[in-house]
């Protein structure tokens, strides 16, 4: 128990230091997707799949938002410069709202 | 082998009920009198007019006008449950009560009249005085019959009459400037169209107006005017209207309203009256064309005309009026459809007029009688029937010995045997008419056997007799055919072939098979052979009745007989044959309800409490508002968002066109449809390009000027 909480400390004062601002913002964000698709998921454990179209577009929408907030992680962490050469992190961002743009109009036509 | 060498066959049940509806209908077709197309109105059609006429506690239909027609229909209708007493001691106070035109006077005068009250002197007393007036002022059509009218029912009642005559002759300048060229009249000097209608009102004031003159003697008013009415009145009749099947009538014109509308009925009233009117006083004949006489009798008994009081009057009035219609009576003829040879039934033909009244001074001819269908010569040519006084009707003995049954078609002639100047009677030209000449047909040698299908040798026969009920059993097997036989012969000892010959056979489980019974030279025979009907007969074994079933419109004996009752036994069914044909429903099953269907509908899905989903909504917002937390701890901010020149308002642009997006979307959520949300979401993008574009574009060369620096 207490080399887990040790592990743990070293964790996050080595993330604090180490990541930069914008990839802790990044980061808040997925944590907020990720909380918000887990509490629709204990949801529908609990009062069942009825109606399932709006249960699976919320869903989806958070699996998918969590995905696209960790491609842009990647794109933006300078440690992955050399992977995404030619990309410019406003270059990221704009295909992340894009993205976006195409998911949510998706997610509103299934959602009932 | 299937069947007879005569070809049985097996019609389907619904041909028998069509052809034996069809042979029902041809019968109850025929009991209906055959006429000329002029039926007289029914007892059917009396009650429904008669009961327009409601009578009120004082005895009075409604308004004068309405008492008069109620009074006058009840009369030419015969009834006599009128408060005539009442309605007569009312009319003295009614015309003492001041007036402003002649029409209550002359309605009043009307009803004493109909009612023939013993207080005309009375009335005409106080009538007379304004009377005169009215006539000297009087300048429309309207205003000069109502007075001139009036004066002519009172002339007698009144001892001033005389007076009159000098105020009528002013009457006939007034009337020659209403004339038309048509023989139709102007209600006054300005109107523009003219009417049949007023012309039927003029002549029927110019009767007592001729009358009167006739009366008094006036040479010059006399010869002046009667061939000036009579050529007036001939030619109103060439704008009678025509419509389908010879039916003639009065249209109304425009003007009519001015006087009541009342439409084509009381159009064509005006005129029948006020021809019937001058017809009466002429000394020769009105010229009318008999078939426009009988055109417009058809025109007034056509079914359902009146449909109010005041139709119902015109109606009435019109039809008494034909009754005795000096140019013409048109008469309706009717001959009676079937003639029993059993019971030697007499050719009777009804001779009435449009109300129904026997006419005795015609003389009818049967011009020939011809058998439908058959190349012979007449039976009857140029035989007078003799009238009955009794039942009304002409009669002839039409059947003799040698008449055959069938049908036979009759002409007709209608003449009036009156001398000229009275009024002759027509039916519209020949009368054309069918009768069918009916008979019990006898039945004999009536053969029922079961012979064996190999040898053709009897196993079992059976004689029946018409009328006898024997309780014949046969038994038979598939190996075995069914004969039957009989004969069927006419009054004359002729053999008779009726429409209809048909043995059905009838399974417990009220399966029925038919089969058509053929003629031949010997008479009627059908040979059902059970081995090549086994399939037809579903292989169903067990008891059938034999059911014999002959039918024809010129037998009064059409009958349904259970010859027999029959053991059939049939092989089984081969497996894999469909079973047994189930019983036909009766009828009242296949019309009556069928059994209430219930219905089970979808389960609506259990939902969950809303308190519940109102937590979950919650526990989904807590992590957004942990988010912005989060923002806040690690400080973030927007010191960096451009708010000066391009790249402020592009970076606004961005923002809120991307802001539009997510409202588009809300909106696509609550109402709209996807193909109008993507023509705004493509809209929407195409402007958040190029501000995007540009804010990220500087914000990439600003960071690179930066890292440079």
């Amino acid at each position: 128990m207490a080399n887990i909480v040790e592990v743990l400390s070293r964790f996050y004062n080595e993330y604090s230091i180490n990541t930069s601002k914008r990839l802790k913002l990044i980061d808040a964000y997925l944590l907020y997707i990720l909380l918000t698709g887990v509490v629709q998921f204990v949801y529908c454990c609990l009062v069942g799949t009825f109606p399932f179209n709006s249960f699976l577009s919320g869903f989806i929408s958070t699996v998918a938002s969590f995905i696209l907030g960790v491609c842009l992680r990647l794109q933006v962490n300078p440690q992955n410069k050399s992977e995404f050469r030619e990309l410019s992190n406003e270059r990221a961002f704009a295909d992340f709202i894009f993205a976006h743009i195409i998911l949510h109009l998706v997610v509103i036509n299934f959602i009932g | 082998m299937a069947s007879t060498a005569s070809g049985a066959s097996r019609l389907p049940l619904a041909w028998l009920r069509l052809l034996l509806l069809g042979w029902l209908f041809a019968v109850v077709s025929q009991t209906t009198c055959a006429s000329n197309g002029l039926q007289p109105l029914s007892d059917a059609d009396r009650e429904a007019v008669a009961g327009y006429f409601t009578a009120d506690a004082d005895g009075f239909y409604g308004s004068l006008q309405e008492t008069y027609h109620a009074l006058r229909a009840l009369e030419i209708l015969e009834q006599s449950n009128v408060e005539s007493q009442k309605i007569c001691d009312s009319l003295v106070g009614l015309v003492q009560a001041p007036h402003d035109s002649v029409e209550d006077a002359f309605h009043v005068v009307r009803i004493a009249e109909v009612l023939q009250c013993p207080h005309g002197a009375e009335v005409a007393k106080v009538i007379v005085p304004s009377l005169q007036a009215a006539v000297e002022k009087a300048k429309s059509l309207l205003e000069l019959h109502y007075s001139v009218a009036t004066i002519a029912i009172i002339k007698g009642w009144s001892s001033k009459s005389a007076s009159f005559n000098v105020a009528l002759s002013g009457v006939f300048s007034s009337l020659k400037e209403l004339a038309g060229p048509d023989g139709k009249w102007h209600y006054t000097k300005s109107s523009s169209e003219s009417s049949a209608k007023a012309a039927g009102l003029y002549t029927f004031f110019s009767f007592p107006t001729t009358a009167i003159a006739y009366h008094f003697k006036n040479p010059s008013v006399r010869g002046l005017q009667i061939g000036h009415i009579k050529t007036a009145a001939i030619k109103l009749f060439d704008n009678l209207e025509s419509h389908d099947q010879g039916v003639l009538y009065f249209q109304e014109s425009k003007d009519d309203a001015s006087s009541g509308g009342g439409g084509t009925l009381e159009a064509t009233w005006a005129v029948l009256r006020g021809s019937a009117a001058l017809a009466a006083v002429l000394p020769a004949k009105l010229k009318v064309k008999v078939e426009k006489v009988f055109g417009i009798a058809k025109f007034l008994l056509t079914p359902g005309l009146a449909l109010n009081a005041t139709e119902a009057f015109y109606q009435l009035d019109s039809l008494s009026v034909l009754e005795e219609y000096r140019p013409a009576v048109p008469v309706s003829v009717q001959t009676s459809s079937i003639l029993s040879l059993s019971s030697n039934d007499n050719l009777e033909v009804a001779v009435t007029t449009v109300l129904g009244k026997p006419v005795s001074q015609v003389k009818v001819t049967l011009v020939s009688a011809h058998c439908i269908g058959a190349d012979a010569p007449p039976v009857w040519s140029s035989q007078n029937l003799n009238y009955v006084e009794n039942s009304g009707k002409y009669v002839f003995h039409f059947l003799s010995a040698t008449t055959d049954l069938g049908k036979y078609k009759l002409s007709l002639e209608v003449c009036s045997v009156k001398s000229e100047g009275d009024s002759s009677y027509t039916s519209g030209g020949p009368v054309k008419s069918d009768i069918t000449v009916i008979s019990a047909i006898g039945i004999s040698d009536v053969q029922l056997a079961v012979l064996d299908s190999n040898t053709g040798i009897s196993d079992f026969s059976a004689v029946l007799e018409y009328g006898k009920d024997e309780n014949i059993t046969l038994s038979a097997n598939h190996l075995q055919k069914l004969l039957l036989l009989l004969k069927l012969t006419s009054p004359s000892g002729s053999p008779f072939n009726p429409q209809q010959v048909f043995l059905k056979l009838v399974h417990e489980s009220h399966v029925e098979h038919l089969y058509l019974v053929k003629s031949s030279a010997k008479g009627f025979q059908l040979t059902l052979d059970f081995l090549g009907l086994v399939e037809k007969l579903q292989y169903l074994s067990g008891t059938y009745n034999v059911v014999l079933i002959v039918g024809d419109m010129t037998m009064e004996n059409s009958f349904v007989w259970t010859l027999a009752s029959l053991d059939l036994d049939l092989p089984a069914a081969p497996e894999g044959k469909p079973l047994p044909p189930e019983a036909p429903l009766e009828i009242t099953a296949r019309v009556g309800s069928k059994p209430e269907i219930a219905h089970i509908f979808w389960q609506p899905e259990k939902r969950p409490p809303t308190l519940l989903s109102n937590i979950f909504l919650s526990l989904t917002l807590l992590p957004l508002i942990g988010f912005f937390i989060g923002l806040g701890y690690l400080g973030a901010n927007i010191k960096l968002f451009p708010t000066t020149g391009l790249p402020g308002a592009a970076a606004v642009g961005f923002h809120g066109a991307v802001a539009s997006i997510l409202v588009l979307y809300f909106l696509f959520w609550l109402k709209l449809d996807l193909f109008t949300t993507l023509k705004s979401a493509w809209i929407l993008g195409l402007g958040t390009l190029p501000p995007g574009h540009f804010i990220l574009s500087y914000l990439a060369d600003s960071s690179a000027k930066q890292k440079t620096a």
